[in-house]
């Protein structure tokens, strides 16, 4: 079930994306204006509250008229800042920005990143990059990918789930039917804690039906099925939408958890 | 929540029980161990239901020197999303 992915390694690929986007680009040391966010904060350094003036405006200073949500986060190489046409990579020290790229790139952690273009239906070229927005890989995915909390991706739809190991390209792969074929709707949601995808499928995708609770192992490969999951469920749009409650379990060990009253480790 | 080990960057919410979700109403940072509060940002303007301001992500260095959030903020009618970084003073 590997057929779904294509790994064209480095060095072409590479030189392909670089060329699409311009490579990487260099900029001069950026000086941020002033906040102009009409908000208040407060620092305290010892004497109490004061107006923060190290507050700066790096939305204003390197995404200017840009309308779609903008993104961050502090990696190894310093803050990323992407919004969907793009992202910056800024040396918070430095005050210097230290990338810049066309492509929404994301953090994938352990110093890469990834960028996901979706180019039809079931088409999705998913692109690594190290940490001076190099392309090193990509991957031809017919699933949309999400980062894991390891740093590899997960490929996902409703009938499956892949983990892709970004370093290997290994693919591992679990289809819901093989486990839960009365679950015709498929995943529902999903986490994954690095070791186990924990999922909930449903028998009928809208409106959600019957629920039932799973976990797969992208280690050993072990898949199990909970048919007659009770336990808690919660959601914001309950009972009508049911969000299943793993999607709010804390990462951890699968033998912290237990599905009801039942263990499953 | 955005922990480091010396550092907690934290984000205020409070719940629209009617439109059931959660509005992301300001950004903290404490001091682990002491539970100081080292920084606080927080929109001027009152949530509002139907147009909250909110914010999207949020992250500490590891080393718990820099928070960094972005967020929607009202300008007039205008919506305008933004990245904030900000320095966290040293303890004194």
């Amino acid at each position: 079930m590997n057929k779904g992915f294509t790994l064209l390694l480095a060095a072409v690929c590479a030189a392909m994306v670089l060329s699409a986007c311009g490579g990487e680009e260099k900029t001069p040391p950026t000086v941020p204006p002033p906040p102009s966010h009409g908000g208040q904060s407060e620092g305290s350094a010892g004497g109490g509250a004061a107006t923060v003036d190290g507050l700066i405006d790096l939305g204003a200073a390197l995404f200017s008229g840009r309308t779609a949500d903008l993104q961050c986060q502090m990696t190894e190489a310093g803050l990323l800042l992407w919004d969907d046409r793009g992202a910056v990579l800024y040396d918070c020290a430095q005050k210097t920005v230290l990338g810049r790229s066309a492509e929404a790139i994301r953090p994938l952690g352990g110093g890469l990143f990834y960028a996901v273009e979706r180019r039809g239906e079931g088409d999705y070229l998913v692109t690594l990059y190290d940490r001076h927005f190099k392309a090193l890989a990509q991957h031809q995915s017919d699933r949309p990918a999400i980062p894991a909390s390891d740093g590899r991706l997960l490929l996902y739809d409703q009938r499956e789930i892949a983990v892709l190991d970004t370093e290997t390209g290994e693919v591992s792969e679990f289809r819901v039917q093989d486990v839960a074929p009365d679950y015709p709707g498929g995943i529902w949601t999903h986490v994954f804690d690095g070791e186990w995808v924990f999922f909930a499928a449903t028998c009928n995708p809208n409106p959600v039906g019957t629920p039932g609770i799973g976990a797969y192992n992208v280690l050993t490969g072990q898949a199990l099925f909970d048919s007659g999951y009770s336990g808690r469920f919660t959601g914001p749009m309950a009972p009508t939408a049911l969000m299943p409650s793993c999607w709010t379990l804390p990462p951890g060990p699968l033998r912290s958890w237990t599905w009801g009253q039942k263990p499953l480790a | 929540m955005s922990p480091n080990a010396r550092r907690l960057a934290a984000l205020s919410t409070g719940e629209d029980a009617e439109a059931q979700r959660i509005l992301l109403t300001g950004i903290a940072v404490y001091e682990a161990d002491t539970l100081e509060q080292r920084f606080a940002f927080v929109p001027e303007q009152p949530p509002e239901p139907d147009d909250p301001p909110y914010f999207n992500s949020l992250s500490i260095s590891d080393d718990g020197r820099f928070v960094a959030f972005s967020g929607a903020l009202r300008e007039g009618e205008q919506r305008r999303q933004t990245v904030f970084l900000y320095e966290v003073p040293a303890a004194p």
